[in-house]
């Protein structure tokens, strides 16, 4: 047991990494987590977040301009484009209701599709959620 | 009581250990200067002054307290912004905790051992993520970042066709942004070398390769001349790829602990000053 707890001890600081790497690599695969973050040293191993888009049906504004009027939505927004699951899709969902035209929110997070042979640019859907407002 | 001041701060640069240190703690200020304090000219006069401080004042500070301060303000900051910050704020918080440790313990062989691997698990685990990544290994990723002109700025910036290029990918896709993505619209890049989409294949095995070799000749040895002169080829390979000047600079800080050889100490404080300036100087990313 000591000698259990002594290699425990002594290599603490390479195990909580490791530690940390598996909780990143449950978050990217249940999660969506981009590989990008959470410590997992996935940098540079897909596509940059920055290229996601997110998409909300009907809105009575551009999502530019909310964003810019209110700090909360525009948070979520960009943890919305780390971590495009479906806890995140509902918690937009819920803080744009108020600029939604519709009585169904479609929360929808868009990242880019290649296909390099034909050097073709376009976008795949990642995670969507339908949100109907109470 | 001797605490952090058992780095013979004094020593450097003969002592690999106090060099390492001291680069360390000058990495650690310009980084939490660099990413908290605005505007620039307050940035940069600030970390100016913390380096010369340093220089001038590191036998007479109180190392413990300095890196405990470190420590608690980088993990607070990890604690608070979890899912934004680079993977290379984790990799300092791992270093600064090893330096804590080493300085209770003075065990160099521990520490040692420790940091080769740190060094490992993250080439290892770098480029683990890169194979269970279908746009990785399809080399998709390169062929964007290489068309949007994100990678080898160093040496593509020179041609002006390929500038054109560049620009002009990088406006079809912002126009493209403008859309709605249920449309289904595409668009056609246009590579900036022939071939592009065999490069970037080739290019992503040739990383995965590169990663996991130097990973295991580390396990193997990481004080062979072999070890380093790999590692020193990864590091470069990343400087011109990408300016990630602060992930490089910690990777060269591990080196400077890992090595025997007087040579490539030399080469890795070289390059982690010039990493730094890199920083300083904002052409690099900190």
């Amino acid at each position: 047991m000591a000698k259990k707890n002594g290699f425990l001890l002594k290599y603490s600081v390479p195990l909580v990494a490791l530690l940390i790497i598996a909780v990143q690599l449950f978050m990217v695969s249940e999660h969506n987590l981009t590989r990008w973050k959470g410590g997992g040293f996935g940098m540079y191993s897909e596509m940059h977040f920055n290229f996601n888009e997110v998409i909300v049906n009907n809105l009575d504004m551009q999502l530019d301009s909310i964003k810019k009027s209110d700090t909360d939505i525009a948070n979520k927004v960009r943890t919305l484009k780390r971590i495009p699951n479906t806890a995140n899709l509902k918690e937009l969902a819920q803080l744009i209701a108020s600029h939604s035209l519709d009585s169904t929110i479609t929360v929808q997070v868009w990242r880019p599709l290649l296909d390099t042979k034909k050097a073709r640019y376009s976008r795949e859907l990642i995670n969507e959620f339908h949100y109907v407002k109470p | 009581m001797k605490f952090l001041s058992e780095i013979e701060f004094n020593k450097w640069p003969a002592d690999r250990t106090s060099t390492g240190a001291i680069l360390l703690l000058i990495f650690s200020l310009i980084y939490l200067i660099s990413s908290n304090i605005n505007p620039l000219q307050i940035q940069l006069a600030l970390m100016l002054l913390s380096i010369v401080l340093v220089l001038v004042f590191m036998n007479k500070m109180n190392q413990l307290v300095l890196w405990s301060v470190l420590l608690g303000i980088f993990i607070t900051e990890l604690t608070l912004k979890y899912f934004l910050k680079a993977n290379h704020h984790f990799l300092l918080v791992y270093m600064i905790m090893l330096l804590i440790i080493y300085n209770k313990n003075r065990n160099w062989e521990n520490f040692n051992v420790n940091i080769k691997w740190i060094v490992v698990i993250v080439l290892m685990f770098s480029a683990i993520q890169k194979m269970v990544s279908p746009a990785f290994i399809s080399g998709d990723f390169f062929y964007l970042m290489m068309n949007t002109g994100k990678f080898f700025k160093l040496i593509l910036n020179f041609t002006p066709d390929i500038q054109e290029i560049i620009a002009s990918n990088a406006s079809q896709i912002r126009e493209l942004e403008q859309t709605n993505p249920n449309t289904l619209k595409s668009i056609t890049l246009q590579p900036v070398l022939p071939n592009l989409d065999i490069i970037s294949h080739l290019f992503a095995w040739l990383t995965i390769a590169l990663e996991l070799v130097i990973a295991m000749v580390f396990i193997w040895n990481p004080k062979h001349r072999i070890s380093h002169f790999l590692f020193i080829i990864l590091i470069l390979g990343i400087f011109f790829t990408r300016l990630e000047s602060g992930f490089l600079t910690l990777l060269t800080i591990c080196g400077i602990w890992l090595t025997e050889s007087r040579k490539f100490r030399t080469l890795y404080i070289i390059l982690s000053i010039g990493f730094m300036g890199l920083i300083i100087t904002k052409i690099g990313f900190h």
